[in-house]
């Protein structure tokens, strides 16, 4: 599993990611991250709301309740084009990372 | 026996307390806290267990709202303050002490300056000689020709108004004036009129008031 600073710093990119393919509620989000890296990525769950509210107020994703299928009203998020072109700059910046790391590793299969 | 919706009521209690946290954040937390439970219920855990289990996952009240403040601190500050007056009777009580305690002090001070004030006004009352030598134009000249006051009274309000400016606060206005005893001799800005009652500016004192400010053509030549 890895470690909370590191969830942390993921969070961002993690939660635009999941966003790309339509909106989506915290509950759901959190379940995709979970099934994507296998049970290794876990957030403390009350942790991502803040964590949606920033991207909201960076105008990154924007919200609105919506009645689901089952009567419960639900909040549910959506990316924006500024979203869009943030993921592309994070995504470049985690390649890099990815990269280097693979070069003074050396190629290995991933673990997760 | 254990009342999931009694359990949900105060785990949503304990959220709605916090400084950091809306409404709107709490709701959204329990449709989560919800969608958990059912979850978890549905893999054949209690309704209790499955309680317990979703409302860790999301984690302790206190450790979320701390979550919360990190990315929004304005609004966590100004809940604060605002608890903290609408639920310090005390505090408000001792503002209101406080109010009180001011008003006392200006009125003792009012009443010093009436103390002071009251022989110059019998003297301007009395036989105050005003002489107008010149005035000034600009906006700060309280005295107007003489011939403009319809009454004395008006005069002697308007003059007392700049003694007290000079003499008395020290205020900037007085520095156009210049108040002189019989004799011609200038009394100092800034003297207490305890002072001048001091000096022997009695009632029966003849004063007379100058304007002395720079640029003025005094009628006199001077």
């Amino acid at each position: 599993m890895i470690s909370k600073e590191l969830a942390a710093a993921s969070s961002r990119p993690l939660v635009l990611s999941i966003l790309t393919r339509g909106e989506d509620y915290g509950y759901s989000i959190i379940q995709r991250v979970r099934e994507a890296s296998g049970g290794e990525v876990e957030w403390s769950e009350g942790m991502l709301y803040p964590v949606l509210h920033r991207l909201e107020r960076e105008g990154l994703i924007r919200s609105n309740w919506q009645q689901a299928d089952g009567g419960r009203r639900r909040k549910y998020y959506r990316l924006t084009p500024t979203g869009k072109r943030s993921l592309k700059v994070d995504r470049e910046q985690w390649d890099c990372v990815h990269q280097t790391l693979t070069h003074l590793w050396g190629a290995q299969p991933c673990s997760i | 026996m254990f009342d999931l919706e009694h359990a949900i009521e105060d785990w949503n209690r304990r959220f709605a307390q916090l400084d950091s946290i809306r409404s709107s954040d709490v709701d959204e937390l329990e449709v989560h806290l919800r969608d958990s439970i059912f979850e978890l219920a549905s893999r054949g855990l209690t309704e209790e267990e499955a309680f317990g289990v979703a409302a860790a996952r999301i984690g302790a009240a206190a450790a979320v709202g701390h979550e919360f403040e990190k990315n929004n601190p304005g609004y966590a500050r100004v809940r604060r303050v605002f608890h903290w007056f609408a639920s310090a009777p005390a505090f408000a009580f001792l503002i209101i002490v406080g109010f009180c305690a001011i008003a006392w002090m200006l009125e003792s001070r009012i009443d010093e300056l009436e103390r002071d004030v009251r022989p110059l006004r019998a003297a301007l009352d009395g036989q105050v000689v005003l002489e107008q030598r010149a005035f000034s134009p600009g906006p700060c000249n309280y005295l107007l020709p003489l011939n403009q006051y319809e009454s004395f009274g008006e005069l002697v309000d308007a003059f007392d108004l700049l003694v007290m400016n000079q003499y008395v606060t020290g205020g900037s206005y007085g520095k156009e004036w210049i108040l002189e005893d019989s004799r011609g001799e200038v009394i100092p800005p800034k003297s207490k009129f305890a002072t001048l009652h001091a000096a022997g500016i009695t009632p029966g004192t003849v004063l007379r008031v100058a304007v002395v400010k720079e640029g003025l053509v005094l009628p006199d030549g001077r």
